[in-house]
């Protein structure tokens, strides 16, 4: 990838934003972004220059055009990515993001997900107790709302910048925007998986999550290795990933389709 | 409607009068589902209107709340309805169509102020939005 240009600019002053070009003069028309630590501009195309303020400031955190860039995507583009999300088998996800990651896939699958979770939470543990005990009334449990939003939420934006910090302390090129999208569109599998653990019988309901854990997992972690390129030191960041999708599987499974 | 004359007290007592219906109808946690309710829908008003924007569409703010706001009317109604009823066929037959009426109120003006290539970006969220009120009414004994 590029990036690695700009790891010999004097960049210090620059506190909280990167320069996204290779050479130095070009640096005052392209280079800081006024979002701050948040957008990290990677390699973008010249022309979004002039959308740049001339300083390093924070004015453009609470604009909405400094987050435009991160939502430049059409209609075929994000179902071209949601599918190929469910084949975990390449790793060239990163490829296929290019220089356009997009968060809208990360907001809305995990929005979605939140629901799915609360609504065929509540409907499977109404079907799976109906089946031992006949005389039990559906009754609507308004916490599963609140459990599904602080996990899902919380876990598919705190998992990738947990993963952009260490990879970043640990020397290899990061990029936490992308990150994002990944561990986004990697959640998206769970969205079926939601509808099918409605099935009130439990062998099924373990197979089934076991299936979609393994399939995500290995979306994360075959993708993470080909961006990362991995080397034995990174291997524990791999086996961690993996192991916290799985974990975020269980977790699903537990709480919500017990 | 006049889109350009703008208001929030329609909408804030829709989202207040879906909130009140919705805990009265649920037998515990009431008012759990009420901050439920009132947050999901305040919230996913301004949410969707970002969406719109971030997609680079042309919208003014507050018009478009105001329209999200003004379109959950048949929704309170339906609510309404299902309040005072117990039967869940009709409680689904009344949501499916007070939703269809609200999808139908909001499409034309959430449509129009995106790009045709984002149309459907924009207006999932949109349709994500009704459904699951739609569910929590229907649900919520």
């Amino acid at each position: 990838m590029d990036e690695s240009s700009y790891w010999n600019l004097p960049s210090s002053h620059l506190l909280g934003s990167v320069p996204a070009v290779v050479n130095e003069e070009s640096e005052a028309s392209y280079g800081r972004r006024g979002g701050g630590g948040r957008g990290y501009q990677t390699l973008g195309p010249p022309t979004e220059g002039f959308e740049q303020q001339s300083q390093n400031n924070w004015k453009g955190v609470f604009s909405i055009s400094s987050y435009t860039q991160y939502f430049d995507v059409d209609t075929d583009v994000v179902v071209n990515r949601l599918i190929s999300s469910f084949y975990p088998a390449g790793g060239d996800f990163f490829n296929k993001i290019g220089a356009n990651p997009d968060l809208y896939g990360l907001i809305w699958i995990t929005t979605t997900l939140v629901f799915m979770l609360a609504a065929f939470g509540n409907c499977a543990t109404y079907l799976i107790q109906k089946r031992t005990d006949r005389t039990t009334t559906w009754s609507f449990d308004v916490g599963y709302v609140n459990a599904a939003a602080c996990g899902i939420y919380g876990y598919s934006l705190v998992v990738p910048v947990a993963f952009y910090f260490l990879l970043r302390y640990l020397g290899s090129n990061a990029s936490l925007i992308r990150f994002w999208c990944m561990w986004g569109y990697s959640l998206s599998i769970f969205i079926p998986t939601a509808f099918l653990l409605l099935i009130p019988v439990e062998i099924l309901r373990w197979i089934i999550i076991l299936v979609a854990g393994t399939a995500s997992s290995c979306f994360v972690t075959l993708n993470l290795t080909s961006y990362i390129g991995g080397s034995n030191d990174l291997r524990m960041m791999m086996i961690a990933a993996f192991l916290l999708q799985m974990a975020l599987a269980i977790f699903i499974k537990v709480w919500f389709f017990p | 409607m006049a889109l350009r004359d703008w208001d929030l007290w329609g909408p804030f007592f829709f989202i207040v009068f879906l909130g009140l219906t919705l805990s009265w109808s649920a037998s515990v946690k009431k008012s759990e589902v009420f901050a439920v309710a009132f947050a999901l829908l305040a919230a996913g008003a301004v949410i969707l209107t970002l969406n719109v924007l971030l997609l680079g569409g042309h919208i003014v703010f507050f018009q478009s709340l105001s329209l999200l706001g003004y379109c959950l009317f048949p929704l309170d109604v339906g609510a309404l309805i299902c309040m005072m009823e117990n039967n869940v066929i009709l409680k689904m037959i009344v949501v499916c169509v007070t939703l269809a009426w609200s999808s139908w109120a909001a499409y034309p003006f959430m449509s129009s102020a995106v790009n045709l290539s984002r149309k459907a970006l924009a207006l999932y969220p949109v349709f994500l939005m009704y459904v699951s009120v739609g569910f929590l009414t229907i649900a919520i004994d």
